[in-house]
């Protein structure tokens, strides 16, 4: 029987027709979908089709899926109400008579009908009896294949006790010697014991992963202190006071106040320097940014010039010859703006 | 599992030893006769899902007799789909002037099989195209389902 594609992938595929593979959830679903797609094509082909698409098949296998889930929760659901756990043959007989109620079976309308010759043992039956049987393409393995657990070769187990009544799946006690304290009596280390059985070991698991941070309080004595510090220098304990010579560190001295004046020294001369010659030091004031005012109101760049030397005097005061003198200086500060205009905030 | 006489459902059988007999007869012969038969639906397959359930019983016996049921159910709906695909192959061309000879062919399709699982309280529902391609929804029979 031809078969319209090929396996269900993980990742959607394109086919040749640029429709998409339906994508199967988990890997369990995906192998039992795909034994179960296996079946049904063998079932398609013994009732007599030849070809069929991939789409049916898969709702098929979907279809017989979901069946075998429905019919063993019913049978759980039977057996429960009459008391029991483990389901028996009648209680699977009830499932599939109240499934098969839909389409009706022989005897369903008599409510005192034998269970044991119901319609739907018949029809088995004669499935059955038919003898027409088409077994399964293959053989495959039990499933789900449950990983077996490493056996533990750590110390702990050397000193593990059988008991009978405790799971093997449980994590082994912890050592005795952790939480079995001398000085304290017996009585109160029995429910201490008792208190740490489900103790998660968290030394042995970060033993096997090779760092040895967490050891627990209780365990360490000198010997095993050193070795931890060999193995990581993070958890060096810290040096006492003065155990190691550090060389002081000198602290400079106050120092002079930067002159911006100095390193400036040589653009403020070429752009006539003689105005802040007097200054020594910096200010605490910031200084003021050097405007383009306009070429035509000279005074008002005097004005400003004259402010940044810091001269309280009332400008309309000034007598006239130090007036002509500042003027040939605030001339020569506009030409000299007008030609570099980059370097007006000179400071 | 199996009760020899007895029918622990607490469903009445016919009077007498002799139609109690009879009533199992059937019931005792399809069981035993189960070790024998081999279903098309491997064991492992149902005993898993049958397990997802929360069915639990160590009797090979019971898995094999939902292993039979699910096979009969399949094949049933199968065989359903079956009439309706050749009812479709036999019903006469509408368009007479077709030179295309009726597709002989048995090829189960999800229209027949919607159809089929109808009867059995499945929805199967086949939507007509999906917008995912530049394809879609131009020259229906040509495409492929």
């Amino acid at each position: 029987m031809t078969y319209g594609g090929g396996d269900a992938a993980r990742e959607p595929q394109l086919d040749s027709q640029n429709t998409l593979k339906p994508r199967i959830s988990t890997t369990t679903n995906q192998y039992g979908h795909a034994v179960s797609r296996i079946s049904v094509t063998q079932i398609l082909e013994a009732t007599g089709f030849e070809h069929s698409y991939r789409r049916p098949i898969d709702a098929l296998a979907d279809v017989l899926l979901r069946y075998i889930s429905h019919v063993g929760k019913l049978s759980v659901s039977y057996a429960n109400m009459s008391g029991r756990i483990q389901c028996n043959v009648f209680d699977v007989i009830l499932a599939l008579e109240e499934i098969a109620s839909v389409h009706g079976f022989a005897g369903q309308s008599d409510p005192n009908h034998s269970l044991s010759s119901s319609g739907v043992v018949l029809d088995l039956w004669r499935v059955v009896g038919k003898g027409r049987e088409v077994p399964f393409a293959g053989s495959i393995a039990r499933f789900p294949v449950t990983r077996s657990r490493q056996a533990e070769t750590s110390q702990d187990t050397e000193n593990e006790v059988e008991w009978g009544h405790i799971p093997d799946w449980l994590p082994s006690f912890p050592d005795p010697s952790t939480y079995i304290n001398n000085s304290v009596s017996n009585e109160s280390s029995v429910p201490r014991k008792q208190m740490e059985r489900p103790h998660f070991s968290f030394r042995k698991f970060f033993s096997v992963n090779g760092s040895d941070g967490f050891a627990p309080i209780g365990h360490t004595n000198v010997e095993r202190e050193n070795e931890i510090v060999q193995r990581n220098p993070y958890l060096v304990p810290p040096l006492p006071h003065r155990e190691r010579q550090v060389s002081d560190m000198t602290i400079p001295s106050e120092r002079k106040a930067v002159s911006v004046f100095e390193t400036f020294a040589p653009v403020i001369e070429a752009s006539g320097g003689e105005i802040v010659e007097e200054r020594g030091v910096i200010s605490n004031k910031r200084p003021a940014v050097r405007f383009r005012i306009g070429v035509g109101t000279k005074s008002m760049s005097k004005m400003l010039s004259l402010r940044d030397t810091g001269m309280k005097e009332d400008l309309w005061t000034v007598k006239e010859e130090e007036m002509d003198s500042k003027k040939r200086r605030a001339e020569m500060i506009l030409k000299e703006s007008m030609e570099k205009p980059n370097e007006l905030a000179q400071l | 599992m199996m009760s020899g006489s007895g029918n622990s459902s607490g469903a009445a059988s016919t009077a007498g030893a002799d139609g109690r007999h009879d009533d199992d007869a059937a019931l005792t012969e399809l069981l035993s006769s189960l070790m024998d038969y081999t279903p098309t639906i491997p064991d492992e397959l149902v005993e898993h899902y049958l397990g997802r359930s929360g069915f639990n019983c160590p009797d090979l016996r019971l898995t094999r007799l939902v292993a039979v049921a699910t096979q009969k159910f399949i094949s049933d709906i199968a065989s359903d789909a079956l009439q309706h695909s050749k009812a479709r192959v036999a019903a006469p061309i509408k368009d007479n002037k077709s030179k295309q000879p009726k597709d002989k062919r048995l090829v189960l399709t999800m229209e027949d099989l919607s159809k089929a699982l109808r009867e059995y309280g499945v929805n199967l529902k086949h939507p007509e195209y999906f917008a995912d391609s530049p394809l879609t929804g131009t020259d229906p029979p040509t495409r492929e389902e």
